[in-house]
């Protein structure tokens, strides 16, 4: 015999309703979180930093967008050749996000000019890349106390510009790639005014070196363990002098090579600014587990320890263009490539915009000794 | 029976949510890679193994028998085979020490003929052969028709490997090959000799050696080779 439920409501629009506010509670949860993203990292300038800028001055089409961003200027006072790092290309890539972030908080130019965009695809910090899991955010203890950084994507943030188009075509030079590579900063140089919002992000960076007229510009990357281009510095044409003259003061420190940028590749860093502008257009690339195909979980603690077991196994089977051991290749040892290599940028110029020295820098070695949360300000 | 359908679709609901955005990737490292098929394969033999190097920090420059430096007269030729950026460390290199030379990474074998001393730079790279818009079959062509050449006029070949361990490979070994029986002095950046290829060469043909710590002491071997 049937049972009845003598409720007032009837049994199958009590469950729906009941459906319906799980959903629309962890709709309201998620979506909480998502924006939650948009929270970005404090910074705290250094005693070097002696101006800021936002990246709208020179693409006005970016004033009130996501893609707008900070210019960190540390001017010596002293004439000579300028440098810009660019920090958070890929948000995801974040060595090179701290790395800028701790040439802003503790370098102090003694000549010429130091730029930092520490996150140059603002939007990008305010989502992950789908379906691979990553951590929203990541910690670094410093003298002070532990700080937290925000870990995001390679791509613009689809709420910002939407859709893709199902094959990307690179605007100056007719190249097609994957629909997604649209939101892909690193594609996007040199910019388009009235372009997307990514194509206006590299806009404004390019305007920017032509208007300074930057000496120097260095991108920094991270790539998976597995890619032929990797602990590489890739040098346009014109900086393939600087790029030899440094790697020959660091080889003793650490495996690197250089690598020509191809001419065929369009939309890259050191490409198109070498192209379009007089910089020396330089990028540069350390490993990290979390970019590859090969990982497990990427967790907070993976991003910062580059520990990962099936990189190891990996390892093992000759697949990697790196060394891993099993102590990973950690945040310490990525930011010190980065930050040793950018000295000897310095160090190695000898053209005719004259000298720029950043000071006191420390060595990779202490670096890796004292850990890159020592040269981050503590937290305030 | 239509509780548990209701539960189990709204599990699958949940469940599709969570799994929405699945793509599949393209490089996820920022770089597209021209060359994709020459990365690393699986080896379960893996990596290079320990070996005993004779250069080091403190002693940068190992030379192995005698170089006749009389051999190399002008013109010199500085080119590559492979497209690395070992060649333009030469050419660094070179523009340090104050020589003459004509630094061509790209030269055809029908401009090669008036040179008289070739320094030929082995080593492969993806995105330098992508940069110079050829293909691996492309740069072993040209390498043959210019060791051809090389035989044909009688041009001295001075073999430079200096990419080290990371730009040994396949198509850089066939390269090597080419050269190495036409050449009359090595140099090479010590730890690509992992496997004392090179060394076991240089015994076997008696031909001079030099092997260096890193890419910077080239400057000091070209000094020595063409300074007056």
């Amino acid at each position: 015999m049937k049972k009845q439920y003598s409720g007032k409501i009837p049994l199958h629009i009590l469950t729906a309703s009941l459906l319906c506010v799980f959903v629309a509670a962890m709709v309201v949860i998620l979506g909480i979180n998502f924006r939650g993203m948009q929270e970005a990292e404090p910074i705290y300038p250094g005693p070097g930093v002696t101006g800021k800028e936002m990246l709208s001055k020179y693409c006005a089409n970016l004033e009130g967008t996501a893609g707008d961003t900070e210019i960190y200027i540390l001017d010596s006072g002293v004439p000579g050749a300028s440098m810009l790092v660019l920090g958070g290309t890929h948000p995801n890539e974040p060595s090179g996000v701290i790395s800028a972030i701790s040439l802003i908080e503790t370098v102090k130019p003694v000549s010429g000019v130091l730029y930092v965009i520490p996150r140059a695809n603002n939007s990008a910090f305010t989502c992950n890349d789908p379906q691979e899991g990553s951590p929203q955010r990541f910690t670094i203890q410093t003298a002070g106390g532990e700080r937290w950084f925000r870990f995001g994507s390679r791509a613009t943030n689809p709420i910002d510009q939407w859709p893709d188009s199902e094959v990307y075509v690179h605007a100056s030079s007719g190249q097609t790639l994957s629909g997604s590579e649209i939101r892909n900063l690193n594609r996007a140089y040199p910019g388009r005014e009235d372009g997307t919002l990514t194509e206006r992000v590299a806009y404004g960076i390019t305007q920017f070196i032509k208007q300074h007229n930057v000496t120097i510009t260095v991108d920094l990357h991270e790539a998976s363990p597995e890619y032929t281009t990797v602990n590489a510095i890739v040098a346009h044409e014109r900086a393939m002098d600087l790029a030899t003259l440094s790697l020959w003061e660091l080889e003793d420190s650490m495996k690197i090579s250089v690598e020509a940028s191809p001419k065929n590749l369009h939309g890259l860093t050191h490409r198109e600014l070498g192209d379009y502008t007089d910089t020396l257009a330089l990028l540069m690339e350390t490993a990290n587990a979390s970019q590859g195909r090969l990982h497990g979980t990427v967790s907070a603690e993976m991003v910062v320890s580059g520990q990962d077991k099936f990189y190891v196994r990996a390892a093992g089977y000759g697949a990697l263009t790196v060394d891993y051991p099993e102590s990973g290749i950690g945040m310490n040892e990525r930011c010190a490539r980065h930050i040793t290599a950018l000295n000897e940028f310095c160090k190695s110029y000898d053209g005719p915009a004259g000298v720029i020295d950043l000071g006191d820098m420390p060595t990779y070695k202490e670096i890796l000794t004292n850990g890159i949360g020592a040269y981050l300000a503590s937290p305030k | 029976m239509k509780k548990i359908f209701a539960l189990v679709l709204a599990a699958l609901m949940l469940l599709a949510l969570a799994a929405c955005g699945r793509q599949d990737t393209t490089s996820p490292t920022g770089q597209a890679d021209p060359n994709a098929a020459t990365q690393a394969t699986l080896d379960p033999s893996g990596t290079a193994p320990a070996f005993d190097m004779q250069t080091s920090e403190d002693k940068r420059i190992v030379n192995i028998g005698t170089v006749d430096k009389t051999l190399y007269a002008a013109p010199i030729l500085v080119t590559s085979f492979g497209q690395s950026t070992d060649a333009s460390t030469i050419d660094t290199a070179l523009k340090r020490v104050g020589g003459t030379y004509s630094y061509l990474p790209q030269v055809a074998a029908d401009a090669v003929g008036s040179y008289k001393t070739m320094i030929i730079c082995v080593g492969a790279s993806t995105k330098g052969l992508g940069q110079a818009g050829i293909d691996e079959k492309d740069e072993v062509a040209r390498a043959e028709a210019i060791m051809a050449k090389a035989k044909e006029t009688g041009a001295q070949v001075i073999f430079v490997h200096i990419g080290g361990e990371t730009r040994r490979g396949a198509l850089s070994d066939q390269l090597a090959d080419l050269v190495l029986p036409q050449c009359s002095y090595m140099i090479v950046k010590e730890d690509a000799n992992w496997d004392y290829k090179f060394t076991k060469y240089a015994e076997e043909h008696s031909l001079p050696l030099t092997l260096i710590f890193g890419q910077k002491d080239t400057v000091q071997v070209m000094s020595d080779l063409f300074s007056k």
